[in-house]
Order: structure tokens, then sequence, then C-alpha cells
């Protein structure tokens, strides 16, 4: 795997060095990355790991397990699934095979794994990028991370919906990044509410469509755009305005709606859906996770494959940030390539608004770029050979170490930013006077505290050390 | 992020359901069980870079497509390019080199000492084992340090790997560009020949000396005599200290060529892996 930079210097400098025609542009014009897109540097993929870390616990705490799947997948797996997003998909080149494009989210590649591995059931997570040639002015990447849970499958009504519930709390309790609210609804019982107000059934969608913009208009903009843009009458309008509106603590909200003398009764899918609601809030309830929940009418959520529950949680803290998961129940999708279907549901975490917020707090958490514990500086610069052997016996024995020789004025400058910028624990310090009397001086940064300690015993001395430190804050190395 | 599936049924639907549902051409699923195994590879090798320092760096999964233009040679035809639909014009990354690289200019550092674990794009023939989406697991100390130093520590990185690892014994082979480049300035050969003659020796892991020797002189115009000398030459391994003390004799045939005598940094580089 090795590369083979044929035309080009394989050393690594400061500046590219292309060969070839552009040579003078490059280096006048800024090196850049494609737009929409981003590098990840040191500290946010230390932010990046620990936000990773306690998703997948969570994940594989509930019985998920993992899955990958090709960054690019057949144009035809893709088309048909978008509606008018669809022309936010990154096509690859026509260059002479099949003609591919970049995923746009990961449940399509999910639906189309079960199908390709003929799977009727699976509880799967997946944490990998996703691209949509987006508008990048609106704070938008193209490029970006989704984790995904889903659990496909014939189970016990609503038990696979808790779950999926469940997890998501969890998560969004410990990133514990600020409080959120998780909006609640049901396909069936919007359809339900479309019919008994008087909506032809085919304007459900682009109605469940400006019902969606509530989250960021005012009802009376969205009534506007029911009856100029789309045609409804005023008074199926206001019918509409009546509902929608309603939300509240799920099992309090759920008890008015199956009243006899709610709206909803005697519409048939209306009740279906509160029946199926009622089991899922019972659940809930029992499963310890109703407290952050709200039973809302108005959430709609571009419907299109969503068949049951469909859910969304917001911050409700200082900074609005729009949603950070979303998801819900979709039966149909498997069973649109492979035939079969296998009724899904699922979570999507738009963890990049979780990054963005946690890389502003970073001032307050210790993230550290690397994990080293020992650096070993050599007094001098002919002493590399003694660093080397230091800081080999150190790897021997798995403790992360840094090594480096510097000339006696520069010691000051290390030792200072091994403490205050790299956060390093211990420096070893060995120049021709500690060699030949046989010892190294330890110092512990932390601490404060040097002393000496025999050369030959180092190793093992550090060994306990770090063990004792690591014991102490309940760790493990 | 919720997808907004058209509930309709497209046209492709019942073609979709008869024919197997499948990945593109040398790209592959990792199911749970690979997934489990991926991760403990992963564990050991990241463990490794972090023992020594490394910090994790990620890049686009596409560059623009000048970023990859001129950089791989003959090999720029295994490029993806991304369709032009309106916007810049891209291409998925062929290795984790040149993004390094970029890298380090678009935010002008001058040194850093960083691990990438990413898949890479390479439109090449599939079977074999071969693939067209793979990853790829580096580590590359940029920067202006001691001699041979940063060289030490990436091969001591391999090594701790290949251990922990523990699929197997394992060689790792080792020369040096400048004293290949002295060995065929004393061969004779031409230098604009180096190139494409290097080429050939590289062949020589899957090929007899015979083999090659026949391409040096009827394809690549070499006189036997000088293929002949190189290959007197190639044919020396052994262990590194001891065939550097060869090589540095006196009556040593690199002795007295400037290019060669630039790889004389080696002892420190050996002396440094034998520790």
């Amino acid at each position: 795997m090795a590369t083979d930079l044929s035309s080009a210097s394989t050393e690594v400098t400061a500046k590219a060095k292309p060969a070839g025609a552009n040579d003078t542009k490059a280096s006048r014009r800024e090196v850049k990355v494609p737009k929409g897109t981003r590098d990840f540097d040191p500290l946010q993929m230390a932010i990046r790991e620990k936000v990773f870390g306690i998703v997948t616990g969570v994940f594989k705490r509930h019985g998920g397990v993992a899955l990958d799947t090709p960054v690019f997948e057949l144009k035809e797996t893709l088309m048909g699934k978008y509606g008018e997003d669809s022309k936010l998909i990154y096509d690859l080149a026509d260059q002479g095979g099949e003609l591919s494009s970049l995923r746009y989210d990961l449940t399509v590649p999910f639906a189309r794994y079960l199908a390709t591995k003929k799977l009727t059931s699976m509880r799967r997570y997946h944490i990998a990028k996703v691209y949509r040639r987006d508008n990048p002015a609106r704070g938008r990447y193209r490029e970006f991370y989704q984790c995904d849970f889903d659990i496909a499958g014939q189970y016990e009504s609503m038990v696979p919906d808790f779950e999926i519930l469940k997890v998501l709390a969890e998560i969004l309790d410990k990133l514990n990044i600020g409080d959120y609210e998780v909006k609640l609804n049901h396909r069936r019982l919007l359809d339900g509410m479309l019919e008994l107000c008087g909506v032809p059934a085919e304007k459900f969608r682009t109605i469940c469509s400006a019902i969606d913009k509530l989250d960021k208009l005012a009802w009376e903009d969205v009534r506007k755009e029911m009856v100029l843009d789309k045609g409804l009458t005023e008074d199926v309008a206001d019918k509409i305005g009546s509902l929608v509106k309603m939300r509240g603590k799920p099992m309090e909200l759920l008890d008015e709606l199956m009243k006899e003398d709610s709206p909803f009764c005697g519409n048939a899918a209306s009740q279906q859906a509160l029946a199926e609601l009622k089991q899922l809030f019972t659940f809930m309830d029992v499963g310890k996770c109703i407290n952050r929940f709200v039973f809302d009418l108005s959430l709609a959520r571009g419907l299109d494959y969503y068949t049951g529950v469909i859910f969304e949680a917001v911050f409700t803290g200082t900074v609005k940030m729009g949603s950070i998961a979303a998801g819900g129940r979709y039966d149909d999708l498997v069973g649109m390539f492979s035939g079969v279907q296998v009724p899904s549901v699922g979570m999507s975490l738009g963890i990049e608004r979780v990054f963005a917020i946690m890389e502003g707090q970073a001032g307050q958490l210790t993230v550290r770029k690397t994990q080293t514990q020992v650096l070993v500086l050599g007094i001098g610069k002919s002493l590399w050979n003694v660093a080397i052997g230091i800081a080999s016996e150190l790897w021997e024995l798995e403790i992360a170490t840094e090594f480096r020789c510097v000339a006696p004025g520069k010691i000051k400058k290390q030792l200072s930013d091994a403490s205050e910028k790299d956060g390093i624990p211990w420096v070893v310090l060995v120049g021709q006077d500690e060699l030949n009397q046989g010892i190294v001086k330890l110092r512990d940064m932390a601490a404060k505290q040097e002393e000496e300690v025999r050369r030959d015993n180092l190793a093992a001395d550090l060994q306990s050390r770090i063990c004792a430190c690591a014991a102490l804050k309940g760790l493990t190395i | 992020m919720a997808t907004d599936l058209s509930s309709a049924a497209g046209p492709n639907d019942t073609r979709a359901s008869r024919r197997g549902v499948k990945v593109p051409k040398g790209t592959r699923d990792f199911d749970p069980l690979q997934m489990a195994i991926r991760e403990k590879v992963f564990g050991i090798v990241t463990g490794v870079f972090k023992r020594h320092g490394g910090v994790a760096l990620d890049t686009p999964v596409f560059e623009l497509k000048e970023t990859l233009m001129g950089k791989y040679g003959e090999d720029s035809r295994l490029i993806y390019d991304l369709a032009d639909q309106g916007g810049e014009l891209s291409s998925l990354r062929y290795d984790l080199t040149v993004p390094f690289a970029r890298y380090l200019a678009t935010k002008k550092l001058t040194s850093m000492r960083r691990y990438h674990i990413a898949k890479v794009y390479r439109r090449d023939n599939t079977g074999r084992g071969r693939f067209r989406e793979f990853y790829q697991c580096d580590f590359d100390i940029a920067g202006q340090y001691e001699s041979m130093v940063p060289d030490f520590e990436i091969l001591k990185v391999l090594t701790e790997i290949l251990d922990k690892l523990n699929i197997g014994d394992y060689e790792v082979k080792l020369n040096h560009r400048r004293l290949l480049d002295g060995m065929l300035e004393l061969c004779g050969v031409p230098a604009e020949k180096f190139r494409t003659i290097c080429s050939a020796i590289d062949k020589l892991d899957k090929l007899a000396w015979e083999d090659v020797r026949k391409e040096m002189v009827l394809d690549k115009g070499l006189t036997e005599d000088v293929a002949d000398k190189i290959g007197n030459l190639v044919k020396m391994r052994g262990k590194p200290m001891e065939l550097l003390d060869e090589l540095m004799k006196e009556d040593s045939p690199i002795h007295g060529n400037a290019a060669s005598q630039q790889s004389s940094a080696w002892p420190q580089l050996l002396h440094g892996c034998d520790i």
C-alpha cells in the first residue's frame, strides 16, 4: 500500500511541491479544501473521539452491532428515495464503469444492505460521513457525520420504537451539553388529522410540508401558505390550526385526545395511532425516559417514508441550533429494494452540532491532543542514543513516550510547553552528568517536584507511578 | 437529517427487487464480525501511534482536482472524479499523503507528527483481493529534526505495530534512494534512465533476475555490461550493520561515490534501530 509518488518528492515538506505546469499558480494561491468540507485538526479529533466513544457506548449497551458500507452506492440505489432533495446528491463522474453516487444518508444504505444480505432483522449502528450538495452559506456542511441506530424486523408493537427513544435520551443525557426536548408525533395521527379537517388526500404531503415549517414560521404565515399557495379553504386551515397547536406531556395530551368528545374520535387512522402511542408512552414511562419528551401535533418532518412514530430532538438552551437528532418508523423502505417488507424504526444523530457545541466549550474541557505520559529530554544534542534507549524501554511497557534532545538553554521552554501546552505529566531529564552517575532526574509536572531515579530502574519505577496515578483517578491506561 | 423518501413507487422498483441489490464493483460492506475485527486492529494500531506522540487528523474524502493533479504519475488514470455538477471539480482521495501535504500547506505548518486512518479510492482492476475502496493507516513525521531521528521512529512504530498485530513472521526491507542513485551512476546508467531502471529493479520481488536483466537490456537500452554490474550490486542483502560495514570498506564498489556516501548517515539510523 506504499504510495508511489513517482513524480513528486516523497519528502513531506511544509509546502506541497507539485510537479507540473500549475506549480507557481498553486504556491501563489491558497491551498484549500472543497467548499463545504473541512479538515478535522487534532483538537477536533480528540473531541470527536470522545463523543463517538459516548455514542458508541450507548449503542453497544443496547445490543447494537456495527455496520459499514461503501461511501458511494450505485446510482440506481439512491434514485427515487429522496424526493426533491435528490438534486443534492453528489454523482461520481462517468469514467466508463457503473454510475455511482456518494451516499446521502445512512438509512437507504442500511435498507440496501438488508436486501443484499436477505436479512429480515438487524439491530445496527453506523457512524459515518454523508454527502449533500447543500448551500454552505447557511452554515451547512456538504460532508458531515451522522450517527444512526436502527432496529429492523418484526417485533411486539412499540417495543423497538421505545428502545430507539430510550437510546436517544441516554445519548443526549450522557453528552451533557444542555437541556433538550424531544418532540413526538405519529404519521397516521397526522393523516387522520388532515382527513377529519377536510384536506383532500392528494394534498396530504404538501400540507404536511407546510405544517413542518411551524418550527420556523408563525402560524399566520403557514396558514397563509396553506390557503393562498396550496388551495385550502380558510375553514379547513383554521381546523388544522386548532389541532396542530396542541402539545404537552405525552400521557396527559394522549388522554385528552382519547376522550369521547375529542375531535379524533371516530377517525380510524387516528384511533390506531393513538392506541400505538398509548402503548409507547407506557413503555417509556416504565423505561424512565418520558421526562424530556413532548407530544406535539405540529411535528411533521418531511414525512414521506415514515409510517408510524416520528420524533425530533432540539436543544432548549440559550444557543438555538435547530434539531440535533431525529427519526421514526419506516416500514416500507426495505421492501422497495427486495420486495420483502422489513419493518424498521431508527434514529439519526446530527453529531456535527454536538461537535460545534463542544468545540465552543473546549476552553473548559481538558481535551489533550496527545496522550503522552512521559517526555524524555536529553540535555545536550549528543545524547540521542541515550534518549532513544530510555524511550524504547518505556514503549516496551506500552507507556506513551516522546523524546528529544535539546541544548541546555532550551530546557526551560521544553518544560513549560510540556506542562502547559501538551499536558504531559512526567519529564525525564538526562545529561552527561546524570549519565556518569547512573541516574536520571524525574520531574512530576503536576506536583512540581523533581527527584533522582536510578537509570536501570527507571522504566519499572515510572510504570508503577503511572499506574498509581491512574488508580487515583479511577482510570485504566 | 430525516430522509424524505418519495412514497410513490419508482419505475426501477420491480427491476431492483428481481435483480440482486449490489454494492459498486470493488467496494464492500463490513458486516458486524468484520467490524469487530476492524475495531480490534485499529485499536492496536492507534495505540502504537498514540504512544509515539501522534495526533489524529482527518481530511475530506474528496479534494479539489487540482490538489491531486500531477502527483501520481501514470497512476493518475486510477483517480475517481466527481461529476461536474456546476461547482469546483473534485476527486476522491487516492492516498493519505498528498492530503497531509495539502493540510500542512493550508495551515502553514512546518512540523507535525500525525496519524490518519481512513479509506482511499482507486479505480484499479478488481479481483485477487484488490478493492477500489480500502483502508490505509498512515503515520508521518513532518518537520526539520536531527538527522535520522524521525526516520528511526517511523521504523520503530512499524515494527511495534507488526509485532503487536502478531499475525506471523515478517521482514522489513530497507534501502536508500541516494544509494540507488549512486549505484546506478557508478554502474554507468545514464541519468535520464535512472527512474525507468529503478522501476525494473523494483520488479525483482516478483521476477527472476534473468527476466529483469532482459528487460533492462532489450526494453530499456542498457548494455549487457552495465546490466551485469547492476546485477552484482542489487543481489546484496543482509543484516543492516554488517552489510553497511561491508559497503563502507575501502575496497567496496560504492566507495568514493558521492551520492552513496550521503547515506553514511545510516550508521545513526541503524544504531537507533539496534537499540
